[in-house]
C-alpha cells in the first residue's frame, strides 16, 4: 500500500525557546538552508517513490516560516514536483508570528497548503519573558492579519499554560484573546520542563497538578463557550469537527512517512526515526528503528488512540491492528474502569475526563 | 652489583625466598583524602613494581566503590622491590588500612601484621581525630612510625602548623618528619630509605611452631576462602596440614603466594614475610580476620593476641526487592562477611517487606558500604530499614533484654527503664566552629567534656553522645556546620538511661514496620514530623490520597497527607513523540515494579536510606 501521509521537518529557528526540546538550529546561515533543501529534494523524491496521492500532509520544525520566501517556492517547487493530492487533502504548515507574512502565505497556498499553525503561546509579555519565548504579542496580530487577508480561515493557535508564576487569571486572558482571533482549531500544551532545556537548567518547575487541572478545565469551558472549540484529544480543540486529520491519522496507527532531519515514519510494524543532527541527515546516516512484536505495538497504538476524546470503536481498532481490544489486554481496562479512568462498552472504549488527565498513567499501567 | 638477599629455587616458576633482615612490612596511616593512595601509587612506579603501561592511578583501591569515593576501606597488601642506597635490595611490604571511624578493628589487625607505620598529614589540613585515634592504634602495637608531611607544594600548605601539631598532639619530634608531595613525586626516595633505615626488619620468633595472622581475606568464586597473612613463626607452604586457632577448623593449603601486586604463586611463605594462602575452605563464615593460622600436627600453645569478635553498633534490615532473592542475597552475604569480620546478619521477617535479614554494622559508613557492595558486587536488588542501636531494656520481672530491632521493643507496661548506649566523641575543628558544634552536641542530647586546644587555630572537643543520634544524622551535620574541616572519632563509652518510646509510621493505614524506630520522648514529635515530611516528599501521588502518620503509644504524633494525582499525561504526542514517551513510560513503569508494596501504596526502595538523610533543620 503506498503512503498517503508525509510529514516534512525543518529544523531552522529565529531563535531557540527556553523550553524547547525538539531538534532545531537556531541563526543558521544561507549555505546550510541551502544545503537542506537540496538534501530534503533528494529525500523527498526518494519518498515519493512510495507515496500515493497525499491525504494529509504537515509541514512542522523548528519554525517552517523561517525561511525566506525564495526558499520556500523552492521548497514548493520541489514538492510539487514529486507529490499529488488526493481528493480534499490537508496540508498544514506550521509558523511563528514573527515570520508569518502575506508573500509567503501566498507561495504556501499556490503549493497546495490549506491550514495553518501559529505559536502563539501567551499573550503576556511577562509569561513570554518567563519561558523565553521570542517576539512580540502584536506580531501574533499581525500573522492573523497576513492569513485573512489571503483568504485563510482555517488556521490553529498554540498557547502554554502552566508557565513559571502563571495565575489561573493570567490563563484565561490568554484564552479570551484567542477567542477574539476565532481560530477553527486551538493547541493548548501544559508546559513541560524537559531534561537539558535552559528551563530545567534554571531549575523551573512544572506547576502543581491542581493548578494544572483547574486550568484545563478553564480551557475546555472558555473554548467552548465562547467559540464553540470542542476538545477532541489530550490538547487539541476545533470548531465544527475541524480537526487536524494528520494528527489523528498518526494517533490511531497511521502509516506515515517523513522527510528532514529528527522527522519519523511508520510503517504499520517499525517506527523509523532520522537522525537528530542536521550533519549526520545529510551525509544521509541511516534512520533508527523501533521495533516492536505486533501485540506490543498493538497496545502502543491502543494508548496513544485513547489520547483521543472518542477513543476507540471495537471494529476501527481490529481493523487497524487486526487485533481484538478486549482479547489483548481486557482485564486492565476493567481495572481502569473500575478507578473511574475509563469507560468500557462492547462497541468501543474511551477515557473518561479524569483518565484523559492521567493518560499516561493509563498507557503505563496498558504497557 | 648489589648482593642479592634472594635465594634462588629450583622450580620453572622463579620464586626468590627472602631473607628475614630484607624485609620491612608497613602501614600508611592517613586521614581520608590525605593522599595514601596516591603515595602508595608511587612507591610502585618510583621502584619499578609495575609495569607503567599497566599503571591505572590508584591501583591500590581495587574496590569500585573505594575508587570511586576515593577512599580506602579494605585492605591490599603489595610487595615493593626496592635496592636502598645501601646497595641491598628489600621488599617492602605495604599493607593498606581503611581509613574510617568504623574501621578501627580492621586497622588494628592490619597494624598488628606490621613493624611501622608512616603516618600521612595532609599540609592543608593537619592532624584530624581520625589520624590520632589511628597513631594511638599503632603506638598500642608498638609500631614504629614516621610521619610525612604530604601535600607540601599546595598553596594553602602550612607545613609549620602540621609540625607543631605533630609535636603537641602525637608527641612526635618535629624533626622525625619527612616532607612530601607524593602527587610530584616529592620526597618519595627519602621515605622509602626512612622505611628500610628505622623500620625494624621482623624479629626472629622465639619458637619454629607456625603461627600467621589473617589481617584479611576474601572469597574466590573459584577457589573459595583466600587469606592474607602475615607469618610470625614457622612457615608455609603448599600441602601444609594447617588449623586455625579460633574455631579449630583444619584444612590443606593448596597454594601460597606473594602480592607484586597481583597475586602470583610463590613455593612458601616464609617467617616475616606477607602473603596468601589459600587453604581448602568453601565456607566464608569459617575463615575471620585477625584469626591464627597455625600447624594441625605441631599447633603453637597460643594464637596471637588480638582476636576478637567484633560486636555492631549498628543493626538495620536488608530485605531483597523480590522476595525469589532471598537465597542468593542470604549466599552474597556469606560471602561478603569473608572480608567483613565485622558484618553479621540473622534471617528476620518484616510484615512490611517480607523475608530478610536483620544485620549488624560498625557504624553508618560501614553499613552503606555493605549495601553498596551487595548491590554493585552481588548484583542485589535490596532494601534497607531504618538503623537502630542496641538498646537495653531492663523489665519490671527483673528481665533484662538487649533490642536491636525497635518493632521487638517489649509493652511500655512491663519496663522498668531502657539503657542507651553512649560514646565518647573527639572533634577536632577550626576553632570559629565551635561554638556551632558545640550547639550541635546539645541538640543531640550530648554534653561536651573538655575543649582542648590543639594549635592556634583549632581546638580538640571531648563529648559524650548517645551512639543512635551519632548513627541518624551527627556526622553530616558536623561536616555541614564547619565547612567539612571538623573531623571525629568516636568509642563507646558505656550506657545512659533515657526516657526512649517506639514510633510507629502508618501509611495509608498500614503499619510500615521497617520505618519503626525508637526516639527519645521528647523527640517524637520533631521527629515523627520529619519522617512524615521526607515521607511526603519521597511516596510518589497515587490515584487516591495517602495519608502519613507518625504514633507514640497509640497517638498520632505527626501527620501529613499525599494528595491524589491528579494529572499526569504529556502534553505533546505527535509522530516524531510517540516512541520516546512509550520508552519513557515503559523505564517508569519498571521503577515502579522496584518499588515496595505496602497495602495499596508503592514506596520507592531508597525511600528507606533518604528518609536516613533527614536533617533536622
Amino acid at each position: 500500500m503506498p503512503y498517503s501521509s508525509l510529514y516534512i521537518h525543518t529544523p531552522f529557528c529565529a531563535a531557540k525557546c527556553d523550553y524547547c526540546a525538539f531538534y532545531s538550529v537556531a541563526n543558521a546561515s544561507r549555505q546550510m538552508r541551502t544545503r537542506y533543501l537540496d538534501t530534503l529534494a533528494s529525500e523527498l523524491e526518494r519518498v515519493s517513490r512510495n507515496c500515493g496521492a497525499l491525504d494529509t500532509i504537515f509541514i512542522g520544525g523548528g519554525t517552517p516560516t523561517h525561511f525566506t520566501v525564495s526558499e520556500l517556492s523552492r521548497l514548493m517547487d520541489v514538492f510539487g514536483r514529486f507529490f499529488q493530492f488526493g481528493a480534499n487533502h490537508e496540508f498544514t504548515v506550521e509558523g511563528n508570528p514573527g515570520s508569518i507574512t502575506r508573500e509567503k502565505v501566498r507561495v504556501f497556498l499556490d503549493g497546495g497548503v490549506n491550514r495553518f499553525s501559529i505559536g502563539v503561546q501567551s499573550f503576556s509579555a511577562e509569561t513570554r519573558r518567563r519561558i523565553g519565548r521570542d517576539g512580540e504579542v502584536s506580531w501574533v496580530y499581525r500573522a492573523v492579519d497576513a492569513l485573512r487577508d489571503q483568504g485563510v480561515d482555517n488556521f490553529n493557535c498554540d498557547l502554554i499554560y502552566g508557565a513559571p508564576l502563571q495565575t489561573t487569571a493570567e490563563w484565561e486572558l490568554d484564552l479570551r484573546e484567542i477567542v477574539r482571533l476565532e481560530p477553527l482549531h486551538v493547541s493548548t500544551y501544559s508546559l513541560i520542563v524537559e531534561p537539558d532545556t535552559p528551563l530545567a537548567l534554571r531549575g523551573v518547575n512544572e506547576a502543581d497538578d491542581d493548578l494544572l487541572v483547574e486550568m484545563w478545565q478553564l480551557a475546555e469551558d472558555i473554548l467552548l463557550d465562547q467559540c464553540g472549540l470542542e476538545r477532541y484529544e489530550v490538547s487539541n480543540f476545533a470548531r465544527n469537527g475541524h480537526h487536524c486529520r494528520h494528527n489523528v491519522d498518526i494517533w490511531k496507527g497511521g502509516r506515515f512517512c517523513g522527510a528532514g532531519p529528527a522527522a519519523c515514519y511508520f510503517d504499520g510494524t517499525s517506527r523509523w526515526t532520522n537522525p537528530s543532527d542536521l550533519d549526520e541527515w545529510i551525509a544521509q546516516a541511516p534512520p533508527v528503528e523501533d521495533y516492536l512484536p505486533p501485540d506490543k505495538r498493538a497496545v502502543e497504538i491502543l494508548a496513544t488512540g485513547l489520547r483521543t476524546v472518542a477513543g476507540w470503536q471495537t471494529a476501527e481498532f481490529q481493523q487497524c491492528t487486526g487485533m481484538d481490544i478486549y482479547s489483548l489486554c481486557g482485564d486492565t481496562l476493567n481495572t481502569l474502569a473500575d478507578a473511574g479512568l475509563m469507560s468500557v462498552a462492547t462497541d468501543g472504549i474511551r477515557l473518561t475526563t479524569r483518565g484523559l488527565l492521567l493518560a499516561d498513567y493509563v498507557e503505563r499501567e496498558l504497557l | 652489583m648489589p648482593k642479592s638477599p634472594f635465594r634462588r629455587c629450583h622450580t620453572p616458576n622463579p620464586c626468590r625466598s627472602l631473607l628475614i633482615t630484607h624485609i620491612r612490612n608497613f602501614s600508611i596511616i592517613a586521614h581520608i583524602d590525605h593522599g595514601k593512595s596516591t603515595l602508595a601509587d608511587r612507591f610502585l612506579q618510583h621502584t619499578k613494581s609495575i609495569d607503567e603501561r599497566r599503571f591505572q592511578d590508584q591501583l591500590l583501591d581495587n574496590m569500585d566503590l573505594e575508587r570511586e569515593r576515593g577512599i580506602t576501606i579494605k585492605s591490599h597488601p603489595v610487595a615493593i622491590r626496592y635496592a636502598a642506597r645501601n646497595g641491598e635490595d628489600y621488599v617492602l611490604n605495604l599493607i593498606d588500612t581503611p581509613g574510617h571511624v568504623d574501621f578501627s578493628y580492621e586497622v588494628s589487625r592490619s597494624l598488628a601484621a606490621c613493624e611501622g607505620a608512616l603516618l600521612l598529614i595532609d599540609a592543608a589540613q593537619g592532624v584530624q581525630a581520625q589520624t590520632i585515634a589511628n597513631v594511638n592504634l599503632a603506638i598500642r602495637e608498638k609500631l614504629t612510625i614516621i610521619p610525612v608531611i604530604n601535600k607540601i607544594d599546595l598553596p594553602a600548605a602550612d607545613v609549620d602548623l602540621c609540625l607543631e601539631q605533630l609535636e603537641e598532639v602525637l608527641a612526635i619530634p618535629a624533626e622525625e618528619a619527612i616532607l612530601a608531595s607524593a602527587k610530584d613525586g616529592i620526597g618519595i626516595d627519602d621515605i622509602l630509605e626512612a622505611i628500610v633505615d628505622r623500620i625494624p626488619a621482623p624479629s626472629e620468633p622465639a619458637h619454629s611452631q607456625v603461627q600467621a595472622l589473617v589481617f584479611d581475606s576474601v572469597y574466590d568464586a573459584f577457589r573459595g576462602v583466600v587469606n592474607f597473612v602475615r607469618v610470625r613463626s614457622g612457615s608455609i607452604k603448599r600441602g601444609d596440614q594447617i588449623k586455625y586457632c579460633s574455631n579449630g577448623l583444619s584444612s590443606e593449603i593448596k597454594e601460597v603466594g606473594l602480592f607484586r601486586p597481583a597475586m602470583t604463586p610463590a613455593d612458601e611463605l616464609a617467617t616475616g614475610s606477607v602473603g596468601y594462602v589459600i587453604p581448602n575452605v568453601k565456607t566464608p563464615e569459617d575463615s575471620r580476620i585477625g584469626d591464627t593460622i597455625t600447624s594441625k600436627h605441631n599447633p603453637c600453645t597460643e594464637p596471637l593476641p588480638g582476636f576478637k569478635d567484633v560486636r555492631p553498633m549498628v543493626y538495620s534490615g536488608i530485605y531483597p526487592i523480590d522476595t525469589g532473592d532471598y537465597e542468593t542475597l542470604k549466599q552474597s552475604m556469606s560471602k561478603l562477611c569473608l572480608n567483613d569480620s565485622a558484618f553479621v546478619f540473622q534471617a528476620e521477617t518484616s510484615v512490611a517487606l517480607g523475608f530478610g535479614f536483620r544485620c549488624g554494622f560498625l557504624g553508618l559508613l560501614h553499613m552503606e558500604i555493605v549495601q553498596e557492595r551487595l548491590r554493585r558486587e552481588y548484583g542485589m536488588d535490596i532494601i534497607t530499614t531504618y538503623p537502630s542501636v542496641i538498646y537495653r531494656v531492663f523489665q519490671k520481672s527483673g528481665e533484662q533484654v538487649e533490642i536491636d530491632n525497635p518493632l521487638y521493643l517489649p509493652d511500655p507496661s512491663t519496663i522498668d527503664r531502657i539503657e542507651e548506649p553512649l560514646v565518647h566523641a573527639s572533634i577536632i575543628s577550626p576553632s570559629v566552629y565551635i561554638g556551632s558544634i558545640m550547639n550541635l552536641i546539645m541538640e543531640k542530647r550530648g554534653i561536651c567534656l573538655q575543649t582542648v586546644t590543639v594549635d592556634q587555630n583549632h581546638v580538640m572537643m571531648d563529648a559524650e553522645l548517645p551512639l543512635h543520634e551519632i548513627v541518624i544524622d551527627f556526622y553530616d551535620k558536623l561536616k555541614s556546620i564547619s565547612r567539612g574541616y571538623a573531623s571525629m572519632d568516636y568509642e563507646p563509652a558505656g550506657h545512659q538511661v533515657a526516657p526512649l518510646v517506639k514510633m510507629e509510621i502508618r501509611v495509608n493505614d498500614e503499619p510500615v514496620d521497617a520505618f519503626t524506630s525508637i526516639v527519645h520522648r521528647d523527640y517524637a514529635h520533631t521527629r515523627g514530623k520529619l519522617l512524615a515530611e521526607k515521607l511526603k516528599e519521597i511516596i510518589p501521588r497515587h490515584l487516591f490520597k495517602i495519608a502519613i502518620q507518625a504514633f507514640v503509644g497509640g497517638k498520632v504524633v505527626a501527620r501529613e497527607t499525599v494528595g491524589a494525582m491528579r494529572k499526569d499525561v504529556t502534553a505533546k504526542c505527535y509522530g516524531g513523540d510517540i516512541t520516546r514517551k512509550r520508552k519513557l513510560l515503559e523505564k517508569q513503569k519498571e521503577g515502579k515494579k522496584r518499588m515496595k508494596q505496602v497495602g495499596k501504596v508503592s514506596i520507592p526502595q531508597d525511600a528507606f536510606v533518604k528518609v536516613l538523610q533527614t536533617k533536622s533543620n
